[in-house]
């Protein structure tokens, strides 16, 4: 009797103990998981962009074409008529990024510490847009807990960067769906703790082979307090079309390309 | 001290002072060459300050600038203003100020062939700005200065030019971003280089006429600063105080030139307290020659001294009376020694020292000429002769007492 009673306490606890490792997951599968349900090897993307500080709101059309095996991108803005024909080619293997300008008609090598700087006046930087850095191999995650965001049940990561890891934040809180892992909010902390902006991801929808947030809206806080009697400040990025996977030809991540007329 | 009652002690101290004229004359002398050498190197130091600042400003930043709240600490395109008719008005009936200049800043990549580097676009209307700022005298050969409807003209610092390998007449593109958020570049023609002897204009710093500017950077009738030149560096406080209160509560911030190069008034700072240890030095030099001048002709008249306490004097009239030719000593030096140091000053104010055998070392301190001429204020006069004269009084109390503590007897007895 006594040993069947250590017996079936023992299976009820392997049991549990079994589906609890089914079931909680590392932060690190989940980021890993919800990396890749966002992204691919390759994606070709339309997206709209719109920006609006305290002065004016503008919207630009963008198409762009990521190798993230590879590490090249390359993107043209399509509208507004202004700004159409500014072609932006990079190459982060080896630290090459060129814009070129239709007005110039020639390109201009950028150097990789403009990485950082905002891009094109908005609340996101060139890294943010070309996503050079990686939120799976750049950092180490943590696994907090679970809360409810933005009416999604969601798991919390933390993110710290690894100490060898080029990036630019601190820290990332990653709020990530539990059912598939999709990203619902990013905080993003400085080095000295610091909450400095939010991305916030909203209408999920289907794009071919998969559900993705489809707009991504970016707040910087300390520009947010400066201008509070202005009204808000954003960057929205809508994705209006993405294909994943799709092979790319190489011949878009060229000079040849970038500078076609 | 009471003089009706010190009279005697008074006749007795100048008497004394003339008894001994070498001695006299010996200390006369230290004190006025120590008087007269404070007086003249602060006034080398004031002018090579006011030489400093006057330069730093007529370059390039003016007395007092005007921009949006954020703009100085941002340095981006993005905060700008449309300067007010009140305020437009009330500097133009000003007559304290001399100019005012419209320019709008926009930082930028200037690539010229394989060659990319970052820039600061400074704009502005070449009529105004020539009387706000000098930098157009500093045109280097070869080139010219902007006109007004110049076009996709520039011009850009020499070192600037040389690292990106460009020479007058050749086309250079820019890169940067508008007023309002989109792409501004294009091709525009070197016709002149500058060369400010500021490194951080020379370096980095390209001109480009108001009017291109507003169409290159969309800038809608805004801009990013007002220099102001007025006609006296002195005023800059008062006019910015009144500026501040009549125009600065909304969302503008009103600096002088003193907010706009913290960096040179550091190192103003910095350059006077080691002045001032170097002028206490020579202070300490020449009260300690008065010490000892007094010191021996105490010693030199022990017996007449003791003489005089046997005969009825007081000690505290001995050390009046030493004291006072002390202070007659010291008044008669310092007047010298202002008549000695202002003379040099004078001099060198009207034939400047030409230091252009040090033009590199000028250079680091933003300074584009070499001939520093002398500045003598009412102020440096005043000060070094109260100190000189403190200086030697009070090394002379010690010597004073001394010869009050004197025993008649063993005095009267020692040669």
């Amino acid at each position: 009797m006594k040993k069947t009673i250590s017996t079936i306490s023992m299976i009820i606890i392997l049991a549990a103990f079994s589906y609890g490792a089914a079931v909680e997951l590392t932060g690190l599968e989940i980021i890993d998981r919800s990396d890749r349900a966002v992204r691919g090897d390759t994606q070709i993307s339309l997206v709209e962009i719109t920006i609006k500080n305290r002065r004016w709101t503008r919207t630009l059309k963008m198409k762009s074409w990521d190798n993230r095996v590879t590490k090249k991108s390359f993107a043209e803005i399509l509208a507004p008529k202004k700004d159409a024909g500014n072609r932006f080619l990079m190459i982060s293997k080896d630290g090459l990024m060129w814009h070129y300008s239709p007005e110039i008609g020639k390109e201009i090598k950028i150097h990789p510490s403009m990485m950082l700087q905002s891009w094109m006046g908005s609340d996101f930087s060139n890294d943010d847009i070309v996503k050079e850095s990686s939120i799976v191999e750049d950092y180490t995650h943590t696994l907090q807990g679970k809360k409810t965001v933005e009416g999604h049940e969601c798991y919390v990561v933390i993110l710290e960067p690894k100490p060898e890891a080029a990036v630019v934040w601190g820290k990332i809180v990653y709020f990530a769906r539990v059912g598939d892992f999709l990203p619902v909010k990013e905080e993003l902390y400085d080095q000295h703790g610091k909450l400095k902006k939010v991305l916030t991801c909203y209408v999920y929808r289907r794009m071919y082979d998969r559900v993705i947030p489809t707009v991504y809206k970016m707040v910087t806080l300390k520009k947010q307090r400066e201008s509070e009697q202005k009204g808000e400040e954003y960057t929205m990025m809508v994705i209006k079309d993405a294909m994943f996977n799709r092979k790319i030809d190489n011949r878009i991540f060229t000079l040849q390309n970038l500078k076609r007329r | 001290m009471d003089m009706k009652k010190s009279r005697i002690e008074f006749m007795l101290a100048w008497r004394n002072v003339w008894k001994n004229k070498r001695r006299t004359i010996l200390t006369l002398l230290t004190i006025m060459v120590g008087c007269a050498m404070i007086i003249f190197f602060k006034a080398l130091q004031e002018g090579g300050y006011e030489k400093m600042i006057d330069d730093a400003i007529a370059a390039n930043t003016g007395h007092i600038q005007i921009h949006e709240k954020g703009f100085w600490e941002n340095m981006s395109i993005d905060y700008a203003f449309k300067p007010g008719v009140p305020l437009l008005v009330y500097l133009r009936k000003n007559p304290a100020v001399s100019a005012v200049s419209r320019r709008v800043y926009a930082a930028g990549l200037v690539s010229y062939q394989n060659n990319t580097f970052g820039v600061l676009v400074q704009a502005v209307d070449p009529g105004q700005e020539k009387k706000v700022s000098t930098l157009h005298t500093t045109i280097q050969s070869g080139g010219r200065y902007i006109t007004p409807d110049d076009g996709k003209k520039i011009i850009m610092g020499a070192t600037l030019a040389k690292n990106l390998n460009v020479k007058v007449g050749d086309d250079v593109s820019l890169l940067s971003q508008g007023f309002d958020g989109s792409i501004a570049a294009g091709n525009l023609t070197v016709v002149g280089t500058f060369k400010t002897n500021n490194p951080r204009y020379d370096q980095s710093m390209v001109i480009m006429p108001l009017v291109q500017a507003a169409e290159t950077f969309t800038m809608m009738g805004y801009i990013n600063s007002l220099a102001i030149k007025l006609k006296n560096t002195s005023d800059v406080e008062t006019i910015r105080d009144r500026l501040r209160t009549n125009f600065g509560a909304k969302d503008l911030e009103i600096m002088g030139w003193d907010e706009l190069t913290p960096e040179l008034i550091q190192s103003i700072v910095m350059d006077r307290l080691f002045g001032n240890i170097f002028y206490l030095i020579l202070l300490l030099i020449t009260a300690f020659g008065v010490l000892n001048t007094i010191q021996m002709s105490v010693f030199e008249r022990t017996r007449e001294l003791g003489i005089m306490m046997a005969i009825g004097t007081k000690p505290r009239q001995i050390v009046t009376m030493v004291l006072f030719e002390s202070v007659f000593i010291s008044l008669l030096g310092v007047a010298l020694g202002i008549v000695l140091g202002s003379s040099i000053s004078y001099y060198f104010t009207v034939h400047p020292i030409d230091y252009s055998d040090y033009q590199k070392e000028l250079e680091v301190f933003s300074m584009s000429t070499t001939l520093l001429p002398a500045k003598l204020t009412v102020k440096n006069i005043a000060t070094t002769a109260f100190l000189t004269f403190l200086f030697g009084i009070l090394f002379s109390i010690a010597p004073a007492r001394r010869a009050a503590k004197l025993k008649p007897l063993e005095a009267i007895r020692q040669l």
